[in-house]
């Protein structure tokens, strides 16, 4: 094994991600080759360095105040529901949005001055049905985006 | 063997809310550490580690036990993570001359209440300074693959799953990581 390879393999090494043959053609080379023994030392030592950067638990509160954000998540009303609920709902949507449809085709285009069609009005119907209460599955949250060695290496 | 994790997910996923409590309780830790060192920020990683909740927490109706859930979960984070830094960098290049926010701080220092020579403290103290700033100037994604493999204890399999990478393309972060690390606590002496 030539110098080249051994360094290509000095980190999996270390990492203890290479064995049987491998690891021995990389030890062999490294009991005679000063050069690449140092550069594993050297990496090993680096390492150990990274040791130094700590870092605290979650802080107190953490969990009440996750608790608190999923509560607070937006979601629309429809995004609450389980998803018979919606689906319930998003048929009704669609019958009501059909039927506006057909009003609007079967007769004479309305007149600027005419009341809107009373699709949106309508929501606040659905919002009052029964299904609509059910639970808080979130079951159309899947639309949701799921996304003092070592110091001489520093000369101190 | 089962994962413990998958069964709490799918305890979860079957409407048992405390499940996902103990998920909470058994990995919270370990994504705040995580997210903390890479961002640097104890702040952001706070709420970085929440929103890797959250979206467990929404994610309950389609997750499926093809990887540990662990490595699932650091994938998720990882993600968020990387997200998080590209959303500071284009902050950064629209508010290049307003002054830094409070959050922007560097992490917590390593703790060195204990040690009793000021002078050898202050030394430990320079050097995390400086290793840190050799962690924070790698590129994101071997900086991700260092924080897994030393601090999470990832094998290179994990880190290829946690990262969605292959395991030859993670050993080559690792050793140019290794390599960029050392040039860089080198070069800084």
């Amino acid at each position: 094994m030539k110098c080249d390879e051994v360094r290509e393999n000095l980190a999996a090494h270390l990492d203890g991600e290479i064995e049987g043959a491998s690891r021995r053609a990389v030890d062999e080379h490294l009991a005679a080759c000063p050069a690449c023994a140092e550069e594993l030392r050297a990496s090993e030592a680096t390492w150990r360095l990274l040791d130094l950067i700590e870092a605290p638990p979650a802080p107190a509160g953490f969990d009440a105040r996750l608790r608190a954000r999923i509560g607070d998540a937006p979601r629309g009303r429809l995004l609450r529901m389980p998803l018979p609920a919606a689906a319930a709902a998003a048929a009704i949507l669609a019958a009501v949005g059909l039927l506006a449809l057909r009003a609007r085709e079967g007769g004479e285009p309305p007149a600027a001055d005419a009341p809107p069609v009373p699709v949106l009005e309508d929501l606040a119907l659905l919002e009052s049905l029964e299904v609509l209460q059910a639970g808080e599955a979130e079951a159309l949250d899947r639309l949701d985006d799921f996304g003092e060695d070592d110091l001489a290496v520093l000369g101190g | 063997m089962v994962d413990p994790d998958a069964a709490l997910m799918d305890a979860f996923r079957r409407g048992d809310e405390s499940a996902f409590e103990q998920l909470v309780g058994r990995h919270r830790d370990r994504v705040y550490r995580l997210a903390c060192r890479y961002l640097g920020d104890a702040t952001a990683a706070e709420d970085l580690a929440q929103e890797a909740f959250l979206r467990v927490y929404r994610a309950r109706t389609t997750w499926r036990p093809e990887a540990k859930f662990s490595t699932w979960l650091y994938r998720v984070t990882a993600n968020a993570c990387l997200n998080e830094l590209r959303a500071r960098r284009a902050r950064r290049a629209v508010e290049a001359t307003a002054p830094a926010a409070p959050g922007d701080g560097p992490a917590p220092e390593a703790a060195d209440a204990a040690a009793v020579d000021p002078r050898e403290a202050a030394q430990r103290a320079e050097t995390a300074a400086r290793v840190r700033a050799a962690v924070a100037g790698l590129p994101d994604d071997q900086r991700m693959a260092v924080i897994l493999s030393k601090y999470e204890g990832l094998s290179y399999r994990e880190l290829a799953d946690a990262m969605e990478r292959s395991v030859p393309a993670v050993k080559s972060l690792l050793v140019r990581a290794r390599e960029n690390l050392r040039k860089s606590l080198e070069d800084g002496r």
